[in-house]
């Protein structure tokens, strides 16, 4: 069979590789919206509206930092990471990422008398604390609502955002 | 030297003019036409138009038609009409020409005496098919190379009847298939005519060879990359929840359709980097993390043992 100078050719077409980290991305979303579904106390709606992200989840916090440039309202979002929860500070939202779950009594306590909203991603934490757990259904991402754990942190959760997560309490 | 001389030296160069002269059942008229069209096709002369016009008339005229002298030169000269066209105007039909001439001729060859010299411009035609393929193969000309591989099938399948055709079909669209998925990756947003290209190429090989480990990844890849394009493209921050949800099964959609050919991929070849690092991606994706975990670990291992 004459095959005259293809196989050289044949071999130097590229095709991409797996490389973007999609989940990070639906979860950053998913944090955007939530700061648009959930209402602060009047108190809490001047500064920057800051989300705080447990741990050093690099692919998270680098979809967060194009949030970043995004307003909740009037405020600018301001995006933090910490490692341990002693430099937790002021925060809208702490996000506790699946490695850090252990740590969520830890930010229970450090949160407690202000207005967080603490999601998590581990089954069962919306029990445990958290207003909001991520959880997978049918190989997606999509996540639970603890009202009561909202609500005891003065955070009002809308009602559309109540229909399309699962409540539990 | 005289007239008669010259043209006896002409004719030992040329064996099918030879051919030409020693056929005694041809009319002087068509025979003259027949050399004259030969004439045409020589550097001196080069009035190809001219030779194909002569040609054409003979391969029609009742007292040539049926002669394979006349079908031999015929596949000569559109030969040498597509050598002379410039690449950027080639056109397969003088090759597909060719082919039909110089096959007709063999049909006509009872006695098999110019069956090798027809073979030769056969392996020629086949040869130019290969590289007019490869050469043609761009973003506008595409289509002259599916032309090229659609003749190059039919030339294999008469040179060499034992041929695995599908082992060829396989080989040219892989080739193209990774082009245009190439040219795909290269510009998504103005590319995306090319994804469905590399896909029709993808299974056109799977049909032929459902075991090529390649085309099974890139199918794999394409639909994967469709996924991820979804999601890192077109979903955007301002989307409210529901179209978010949207976006997320439409990808799951593709991410799922990606799966079974990265997993035939791994299955032929286990120790394929590249298909280990697609797993893991995938089951990611799909929030299967245990899997994507073990395909991840599977992918170190294979560095570490080249370690």
């Amino acid at each position: 069979m004459p095959v005259l100078g293809l196989a050289a050719l044949c071999l130097s077409a590229t095709v991409a590789e797996p490389k973007e980290d999609t989940n990070a991305k639906i979860k950053a979303v998913y944090l955007y919206n939530f700061s648009k579904y959930v209402e602060w106390p009047e108190d809490w709606k001047s500064g920057s509206f800051v989300v705080t992200v447990i741990g050093n989840n690099s692919s998270l916090l680098s979809e967060l930092g194009k949030m970043a440039q995004k307003m909740v309202g009037a405020q600018q979002i301001s995006v933090k990471s910490v490692s341990s929860v002693s430099s937790l500070d002021h925060s809208h939202i702490v996000f506790i990422p699946l490695e850090s779950s252990g740590m969520l009594n830890e930010v229970i306590n450090k949160v407690r008398g202000s207005s967080t909203l603490i999601v998590t991603e581990k089954q069962g934490l919306a029990r445990q604390g958290s207003a909001i757990n991520f959880i997978i259904k049918d190989n997606k991402q999509a996540f639970e609502i603890n009202k009561s754990n909202a609500e005891r942190y003065k955070l009002k959760i809308n009602s559309n955002l109540m229909k399309l997560g699962t409540l539990v309490e | 030297m005289n007239k008669c001389n010259k043209m006896r030296t002409m004719f030992r160069k040329h064996l099918f003019f030879l051919l030409l002269v020693l056929c005694t059942g041809l009319a002087n008229a068509q025979l003259d036409k027949l050399r004259l069209a030969y004439q045409y096709t020589q550097p001196d002369k080069n009035n190809l138009d001219s030779a194909r016009i002569l040609v054409d008339a003979a391969s029609k005229h009742s007292e040539t038609m049926n002669d394979p002298q006349t079908w031999y030169v015929r596949g000569y000269i559109y030969r040498e009409l597509f050598k002379r066209q410039s690449l950027a105007d080639k056109k397969p039909s003088f090759l597909e020409e060719s082919y039909r001439s110089c096959k007709r001729s063999i049909e006509l060859d009872t006695a098999a005496e110019m069956k090798e010299n027809n073979l030769k411009i056969l392996r020629s035609v086949s040869a130019s098919a290969n590289n007019t393929f490869a050469e043609e193969m761009d973003t506008v000309h595409y289509r002259v190379s599916l032309e090229c591989l659609e003749l190059q099938k039919k030339l294999v399948k008469y040179l060499r009847p034992s041929a695995n055709i599908d082992s060829l079909q396989a080989y040219y669209f892989g080739f193209m298939g990774s082009y245009f998925q190439g040219v795909y990756e290269k510009n998504p947003k103005k590319n995306t005519a090319f994804l469905s290209l590399a896909e029709d190429a993808y299974n056109k090989v799977l049909i032929a060879e459902p075991s090529n480990v390649s085309a099974n990844y890139n199918m794999g890849i394409i639909y994967y990359n469709q996924a991820v394009s979804l999601i890192m493209n077109k979903l955007d921050y301002d989307f409210d929840l529901s179209t978010l949800n949207e976006i997320q099964d439409e990808a799951l959609v593709w991410f799922k359709k990606s799966l079974p050919y990265m997993e035939k991929a791994y299955q032929l070849n286990p120790r394929r980097k590249e298909t280990l690092i697609g797993l893991s991606g995938i089951y990611y994706s799909l929030h299967d993390n245990d899997k994507s975990q073990q395909f991840k670990k599977l992918s170190e291992d294979l560095d570490a043992d080249k370690k």
